[in-house]
């Protein structure tokens, strides 16, 4: 009954396809004349060398052998490339996912990995089958799990190896675009000074030094020891021996923090009464 | 060098002023929601995607909004406290 169902699900999945104009041969391992060819590979190969899509329907037209199986057994007839198995998992993960919340997503995975994990998302018979076809073990990928369109622009999504339909790619976007708002939202929020002292109050300020105009924090360490006091300590004994040895020194003190209010960037409220 | 304590005056200045930003970002957020909506339409009339894929999609636009935009506010709210504190 199983195997009868595919034929069912073929149909199904031919009817979707020709409405959107795509030629399509249900082939079914099983004979059932009215309604499907009968599968001869060669036939099978014909098909795909016009152009059409081949759905392959009744398994293996054995009891006891899984429709991945028969998936992998066509696969490996017809010499294809890729297997996409179309699950509502997102991906081949280590236990699964409905059951236990702590599973992992494989991002890749060998055959043999596979085997021996003993993971049951494809059974071991298909996983084995196309081992021996592929014998460089060249691992499988899963596909994102996403219901992809019967035509469209399609792009491989990097993470998963799969397919992706066009919907997806424009929410990919704007999760991106979104991501990008709040990190610049974040940073805006930073720029907002509350009256808490932060050593990006000093940026940008500049001081004589060796009679060039020096940024303050390139000729000082900058930092913030507590919340209610700004610049640092370190500052000072810099500044002293700088002083000692005749170079012209920063004007005044009331003069460097007339030069801090004079420019733009510096936050002048904060500054304003503040002994210097 | 000590910094002097905001007046509460200037704080609720403040606490405007951010409210302000945030309500621009919620504003572009929202703008790109409408721009994905606008992209999923096109999409779904030139039928490379489903209507049913376009409606998805749209669904998924706004959960994404959502999501964001309680981030957003979040952060507003951590930035509002900190303004606040005295």
């Amino acid at each position: 009954m199983g195997m009868l169902a595919t034929v069912i699900n073929a149909l199904a999945l031919q009817d979707a396809l020709e409405r959107h104009g795509v030629t399509t041969r249900v082939m079914s391992a099983i004979e059932i004349r009215q309604i499907a060819e009968p599968y001869i590979r060669r036939r099978a190969m014909r098909h795909l060398e016009k152009g059409r899509i081949v759905i392959f329907a009744a398994g293996t037209g054995n009891p006891f052998f899984s429709t991945d199986t028969a998936a992998s057994l066509r696969a490996a007839e017809i010499g294809a490339e890729v297997i996409l198995k179309a699950t509502k998992v997102d991906g081949v993960y280590d236990a699964d996912p409905k059951l236990n919340s702590s599973a992992k997503r494989f991002s890749e995975l060998s055959y043999n990995e596979f085997l021996r994990q003993g993971l049951k998302v494809m059974d071991a018979t298909a996983v084995t089958l196309v081992q021996g076809e592929h014998a460089s073990d060249h691992g499988l990928q899963h596909d994102g799990g996403r219901q992809h369109p019967p035509c469209g622009d399609r792009r491989t999504d990097r993470n998963t190896g799969a397919l992706m339909a066009a919907s997806d790619e424009v929410l990919a976007d704007l999760q991106k675009e979104m991501e990008e708002t709040l990190v610049a939202m974040r940073r805006e929020m930073s720029r907002t000074r509350t009256g808490r002292a932060s050593t990006a109050l000093l940026e940008g300020i500049m001081v004589e030094y060796y009679g060039a105009k020096t940024p303050l924090n390139q000729l000082a360490g900058l930092s913030a020891p507590e919340p209610r006091s700004a610049a640092d300590p370190a500052v000072r004994p810099q500044r002293r021996q700088r002083y000692r040895a005749g170079h012209p020194p920063v004007r005044s003190r009331t003069g460097a923090a007339e030069r801090r209010q004079a420019h733009p960037r510096a936050d002048s409220r904060a500054h304003r009464g503040a002994p210097a | 060098m000590p910094i002097p304590e905001l007046t509460e005056e200037r704080r609720r200045d403040l606490v405007k002023h951010v409210r302000r930003i945030a309500e621009e970002y919620r504003v572009s957020m929202r703008n790109h929601r409408r721009d994905a909506n606008e992209l999923l339409k096109e999409l779904e009339k030139d039928g490379d995607i489903t209507q049913d894929e376009m409606h998805r999609g749209q669904e998924k636009t706004q959960e994404l909004t959502k999501d964001y935009t309680e981030r957003l506010d979040k952060v507003l709210k951590a930035k509002e406290d900190e303004i606040m504190e005295v």
